[in-house]
């Protein structure tokens, strides 16, 4: 039985993503980062992580982007998508939950232990 | 009977003196053009009284008068043309042309030197000259050669179009009146040809119009404007000539203070007139910039909110990796820390935090004032809204030792609002209770209150920290304004949270106010929304 929670998180920043994978391969996660929106989506599609940490302001492919291709390829349902951004107007969040991500969070007002128990609240660990 | 010659004469003397009285600014240019165009009517008239006399020192007194009138036309018109080119004339030249004028006149008049004898032949009147007839003849036409010469050299030297404009019609319409009139008054004469003489002020007259034309600023030419002057033009006529009807001297006085009384009233409806359709073309060009200015005001704070915007979203990526790696350092994600250690970086700490919260809170006034406030309203348990704020602070009022007591007498009433902005009232009270507090008691009170028929819900929040003066309580809820004593507890804060919680407890249908004993003494800070009974 293979308990290892499979985490991939995206953001261009590497700064940021190189935090958080941190912060979860701390926690036991099996953490991987990907710093655009086509790696994360091969990556997604490739591996099927459990939850997916991503980042909306990207160039090329943006957030919104991804979720719209992964909503089209069929894969969010057995991947939780959280929406991380410093972009946090309501109308965005709307937006972002509309189009099948299951939270939507605001890097700068939480820390890394607050993010990694919102995640595993997510995928109901 | 009158001489068709001399009705034609009065007819030009009006129809220019006419021309005079529209032309007639008061400005320099103006008066200079009115007085020319006015000396034309002058001469008109001396000539239309020459034709009209009947006894010999009629016929030699204005024909004289004829010449003399007519030179002034030469004069004026160069006075006319130096102050339409250089603005004004040196007063030296002035005296001397004065001098000059006056010489010519008393010439003209009391000796033989030009004139010698006024002769009639039938219908015809005419002129024997004298020897320095030709010397006079070219000082005339001097002024005349003179005030051209001095046009031609203002259009070279003009840049600005429509006073090019003016300049061709002054130009145009000298040339024009001046062939006209010299070929029956000057050429003519020549020859001993007097036949034509009456018509001379006809070219004149054509020659005052073009250049009242070119002078009166394109912008008058306001049809309304121009019906107006025609209509008091003839209305003038009617009551000048109506002078000469009459059949005892009460009517002739009458007619004549009657004909004075259209003159003056006449005069102030075009005025009038003038006056409005100016003010309205004016007031049609302010609102044409009042709207671009608006709009280009519009513009500029679209770009400010989008600024604003961007530089907090900017600010956020170094903060929250400031926060992110601080907190796990104190974690131990990187080892544990020494207790020395753990205070510095938990001050890094919370000054990183109240870093974010300030960018959030200057995000939230660039989104009020762009208007762009969203609010999603429904019932809301205000009593759990509470809770969620202090559960969120507890650690923070552990840290600086003060104790929450939360006091609920509201039970589960709920209001109508937005639940994470209402989140954002209540905690922007409660941070302020233990930012502005050195530890203590801060109570949390919740109850309902009736106001006449409505029930309403009051959450207070007392401390006891630095107190509010009492000129600083109605500056309290302003953009960017502290309190002396909050600056001193806090150095750094932008002064908006309590102007945004402000905004938005209106927007959600509440009040917001505060009440302190004074400083140090502690304060109360209370929030009232009616209660949402569920219609």
């Amino acid at each position: 039985m293979n308990t290892k929670k499979k985490i991939l998180i995206v953001d261009d920043d590497s700064m940021i993503s190189d935090m958080y994978l941190m912060k979860f391969v701390e926690d036991g996660f099996d953490a991987t980062t990907a710093s655009d929106g086509k790696t994360a989506l091969e990556k997604i599609e490739s591996e099927k992580p459990d939850a997916v940490l991503l980042d909306i302001v990207m160039p090329q492919m943006d957030g919104f982007d991804v979720l719209k291709e992964l909503g089209k390829k069929g894969l969010l349902q057995n991947t939780k998508i959280i929406l991380l951004s410093n972009v946090g107007q309501k109308e965005d969040v709307e937006k972002g939950l509309s189009l099948g991500a299951s939270d939507y969070i605001i890097k700068a007002n939480f820390t890394p232990s607050e993010v990694l128990e919102k995640v595993k609240k997510n995928i109901g660990v | 009977m009158l001489d068709f010659r001399i009705v034609i004469l009065l007819l030009i003397t009006f129809f220019v003196a006419w021309l005079a009285i529209i032309a007639y600014r008061k400005s320099r240019e103006n008066l200079a053009f009115s007085l020319f165009v006015f000396s034309v009517g002058v001469w008109s008239l001396a000539l239309a009284l020459f034709y009209r006399a009947g006894s010999d020192f009629g016929n030699e007194f204005w024909g004289r008068m004829v010449y003399a009138t007519g030179s002034l036309i030469a004069v004026f018109f160069y006075q006319f043309a130096a102050i339409f080119v250089f603005k004004k004339i040196n007063p030296v030249w002035r005296i001397i042309i004065f001098a000059l004028t006056i010489f010519l006149v008393y010439i003209y008049i009391f000796t033989p030197l030009f004139v010698k004898n006024v002769f009639i032949e039938g219908a015809v009147k005419g002129y024997i000259y004298g020897d320095a007839r030709a010397i006079f003849d070219i000082y005339f036409d001097i002024y005349f050669l003179a005030g051209f010469l001095v046009l031609l050299r203002g259009l070279k030297n003009e840049t600005d179009l429509s006073r090019r404009a003016q300049y061709f019609f002054i130009i145009i319409g000298t040339l024009i009146g001046l062939i006209l009139a010299s070929s029956t008054n000057i050429i003519l004469p020549w020859f001993g040809r007097f036949e034509f003489l009456w018509a001379g002020p006809i070219g004149v007259a054509l020659w005052a119009s073009i250049l009242t034309y070119g002078i009166v600023k394109h912008s008058l030419l306001d049809v309304k404007i121009i019906a107006t002057e025609i209509f008091v033009g003839l209305m003038w006529l009617v009551f000048l000539v109506n002078i000469f009807v009459f059949a005892s001297l009460t009517e002739l006085i009458f007619n004549l203070a009657l004909f004075l009384a259209t003159l003056f009233f006449g005069y102030l409806l075009m005025k009038s007139v003038i006056k409005e359709v100016t003010q309205r073309e004016e007031l049609e060009l302010l609102t044409q910039n009042l709207a671009t200015a608006n709009e280009r005001l519009q513009e500029l704070d679209k770009l400010k909110s989008e600024f604003v915007s961007l530089a907090s979203h900017q600010l956020r990526s170094p903060l929250t990796i400031i926060r992110g790696y601080i907190s796990m350092l104190l974690e131990g994600s990187y080892g544990a820390l020494s207790q020395e250690a753990r205070k510095p970086v938990e001050i890094v700490m919370s000054s990183a935090v109240a870093l974010i919260k300030l960018i959030n809170d200057l995000l939230n006034v660039s989104r009020i004032e762009s208007g762009k406030i969203f609010y999603d309203f429904k019932p809301v348990v205000f009593a759990d809204i509470v809770n969620k704020v202090l559960d969120a602070v507890k650690e923070n009022a552990r840290q600086k030792n003060s104790s929450l007591q939360f006091n609920n007498f509201a039970a589960q009433k709920s209001v109508w609002g937005d639940e994470s902005k209402l989140y954002e009232v209540v905690m922007n009270i409660l941070d302020n209770a233990i930012k502005y507090s050195s530890g203590g008691q801060i109570d949390v009170g919740l109850k309902t209150v009736k106001s006449g028929e409505k029930e309403n819900i009051l959450m207070s929040c007392r401390d006891n920290g630095i107190g509010i003066s009492k000129e600083d309580i109605p500056k309290l809820f302003n953009k960017f304004t502290r309190s002396n004593e909050a600056k001193t507890a806090q150095s750094s804060g932008l002064g908006i949270g309590l102007y945004f919680a402000k905004k938005v407890a209106e927007d959600n249908g509440g009040r917001i106010w505060a009440e302190s004993p004074g400083v140090g003494l502690g304060s109360t800070f209370f929030v009232e929304f009616p209660v949402y009974s569920g219609k």
